[in-house]
């Protein structure tokens, strides 16, 4: 009866303990780039991962294709697994082409026999990137008192 | 008297005889008079004429040697790209639509008009889908002008050494200059550059390696912007250099030096030291020149009268002519070298002094020694009073092989991080501040001003493919093994 139950908890534990780690984030890594819950107007995406220790990771990027509520991801790619040798390491990707729309970036630290312990995602939106320029158009005053402002700022400093 | 026809033939022979005497005697007196010997005829050859005294085509322009020392495109989506100037037709062009033409067309036309701006509005334009012409070394402004126009604007006056010029699209009748005093311009243009927004479409969308800000990887913590490339595939390959001379040769050894002694050679010491040096030495030190075991040659000269400062562009020219009488960029091989404005600096001795600092590139990429650059020169009161030379000659086409991937640049950095912080650490070169701060990669990777590759050699005469970080205005350099990032050296200025 003994053996039994300590099995049984055994397996709970086991069992529990995964689901929380799997569930939780790695912290050891961090991803730097896209920045979680941040927008991009561009269509191409650096991805950029931190890793503060030697273990072995995989990064992908999944687009949302469903809704925010019920979402349905979508692979973009799945790089092979990259492993870091020294205790301060990055991950560095530019992933082009990129379509508007709502991204995930996955990163699996993956154990020994290929199995993930640790997820850490970072969601990123995409948006079009429409009169960017125009927001920075520069004004010259082209005035005179600025010129002179700069000439009596040289003669006498600031 | 008509003479038979073999008299004729001995008179003949005896006016032939007489003209090769006359002839042998010429000769003979210019071998006494001169002190030529046999040698010096055997080793007689064109190649000997060019590498004393390089044709005037062969010498750098100041127009082509006052150019960006690279030129960025950004999308305008923070991805960007990085060419030489050389590499991109947008600087100056042949229908004088570049970026200094457009400048030169301003300014002739009386259209120039310079106002400062914020730095926040110049990052600001930088951050449209625009171009950016980056200076390595600190030409002064009014030089710029007087080198591209007519008559250097007022204003340039109050504007200092360009570090870069930008051209944004989304405002095409300016460009926006950054000076060395971290000041910032915008400047009117005469007419839109239609052509240097095509530029910007053309090169952002070219396959070619692309570069991100320092920051985009490492996160908000650095405020570095230097641009770093996310992957590269190179086809750098290691190769053998040799020397420009051998320190043993004392007679080659003292034909370099009569180049610098000429006339008064007669009056040099010659001293040569148990390190292998060997030392020239005229008036009491006033004018040294140092030949060293690693192929340099060093001169120093104190300054006579007071001729005045000149401006960069005179001492440039002053610093060109003394070049070409050193045989140009030719090595004592014969090989002609690619040369290119390293360094620069007005004023660098705080009394009108100019400095020139030349780089050689091996195919498109920067061949640097460990130890010297490949032409230092300092011009003061209108004389050369420093000169350094260091030429390697080599073969091209050892130096690529077939493209492979680099180790990350960006994990270069981090690889090597500590090492680097020591080596800055024993340098002095860290402030205060920065040696209190507990993450020491940040400190590192905040200080880097530019992250290139190309070929970098030391004693053992291999230029090997090389990471080059530059910190402090290029004092002081690192290198690291550029595919598998392992630590080669360093250079303290």
């Amino acid at each position: 009866m003994k053996k039994l139950v300590a099995l049984v908890v055994m397996l709970a534990m086991l069992l529990l303990s995964t689901t929380v780690a799997f569930a939780s984030p790695d912290p050891n890594i961090t991803i730097v780039n896209p920045a979680n819950s941040t927008t991009v107007t561009s269509g191409s995406l650096l991805i950029s991962v931190k890793i503060a220790k030697k273990q072995t990771v995989r990064v992908s990027l999944h687009k949302n294709n469903g809704t925010d509520s019920n979402p349905a991801w979508q692979a973009i790619f799945t790089n092979a697994s990259f492993t870091s040798k020294n205790n301060l390491s990055f991950y560095t990707r530019k992933a082009e082409n990129i379509s508007p729309g709502k991204y995930r970036v996955k990163v699996d630290t993956i154990r020994s026999d290929g199995n993930p312990i640790y997820v850490t995602y970072s969601n990123v939106t995409i948006k079009e990137n429409v009169e960017a320029d125009d927001k920075a158009a520069y004004n010259g005053t082209g005035g005179t008192a600025t010129f002179l402002q700069s000439l009596l700022k040289s003669i006498f400093g600031n | 008297m008509k003479r038979n026809p073999g008299e004729k033939l001995t008179g003949r022979i005896k006016t032939v005889i007489i003209a090769v005497l006359s002839l042998s005697m010429v000769l003979l007196l210019c071998f006494f008079w001169f002190n030529i010997s046999m040698k010096d005829i055997q080793s007689f050859s064109i190649d000997n004429l060019t590498r004393v005294q390089v044709n005037e085509s062969d010498m750098l322009s100041a127009s082509e040697t006052f150019v960006p020392s690279r030129i960025s495109f950004n999308a305008g989506n923070g991805a960007y790209r990085v060419f030489n100037s050389d590499e991109v037709n947008c600087w100056a062009t042949e229908d004088k639509n570049g970026m200094a033409d457009l400048l030169a067309a301003s300014i002739d036309e009386g259209v120039f008009f310079a106002e400062e701006i914020t730095m926040k509005q110049y990052e600001d334009m930088k951050n449209t889908a625009s171009i950016t012409a980056i200076f390595d070394y600190g030409l002064p402004f009014k030089d710029f002008c007087s080198l591209i126009a007519e008559k250097p604007p007022q204003e340039s006056d109050y504007i200092g050494a360009i570090a870069e010029v930008s051209f944004s699209t989304a405002s095409t009748t300016n460009l926006f200059l950054k000076d060395n005093q971290n000041k910032y311009y915008g400047i009117t243009l005469s007419k839109p550059g239609e052509y240097l927004s095509q530029c910007v479409n053309e090169h952002n969308t070219k396959n070619t390696v692309t570069y991100f800000p320092m920051d985009s990887y490492l996160g908000e913590a650095i405020s570095n912007k230097t641009l770093v490339p996310v992957e590269l595939n190179a086809e750098l390959n290691d190769f053998v250099i040799q020397r420009d001379f051998d320190i043993k040769d004392s007679k080659h050894i003292d034909e370099l030096a009569k180049r610098f002694f000429s006339e008064s050679f007669d009056f040099v010491r010659k001293i040569e030291e148990e390190s292998g040096k060997t030392v020239y030495m005229y008036g009491y030190g006033r004018r040294i020149l140092i030949a060293d075991v690693d192929g340099t040659l060093e001169y120093k000269m104190q300054a006579q009268g007071d001729a005045g400062s000149l401006s960069y562009l005179q001492a440039f020219e002053v610093a060109r002519a003394f070049i070409n009488r050193q045989g140009g960029f030719f090595t004592e091989s014969g090989q002609e070298l690619k040369p290119y404005l390293k360094d620069g600096e007005y004023n660098f001795d705080k009394s009108g002094g100019s400095r020139f600092v030349f780089g050689i590139k091996c195919g498109k990429y920067p061949l640097l020694s460990a130890s010297s650059d490949a032409i230092v020169v300092e011009v003061s009161k209108g004389q050369v009073t420093y000169f350094k030379k260091c030429f390697v000659s080599f073969s091209e086409s050892n130096a690529t092989r077939e493209s492979r991937q680099a180790m990350s640049a960006i994990n270069v950095i981090a690889k090597n991080y500590k090492e680097i912080y020591n080596v800055m650490e024993q340098n002095m070169l860290l402030g205060e501040d920065e040696k209190k701060k507990a993450d020491r990669f940040s400190v590192v990777s905040d200080k880097i001003e530019n992250m290139s590759y190309g070929y970098v050699f030391g004693g053992d005469n291999i230029a090997r493919s090389a990471w080059i970080l530059t910190y402090d205005k290029q004092d002081f350099q690192m290198y690291f093994s550029l595919y598998d990032g392992e630590f080669l050296g360093y250079r303290v200025n």
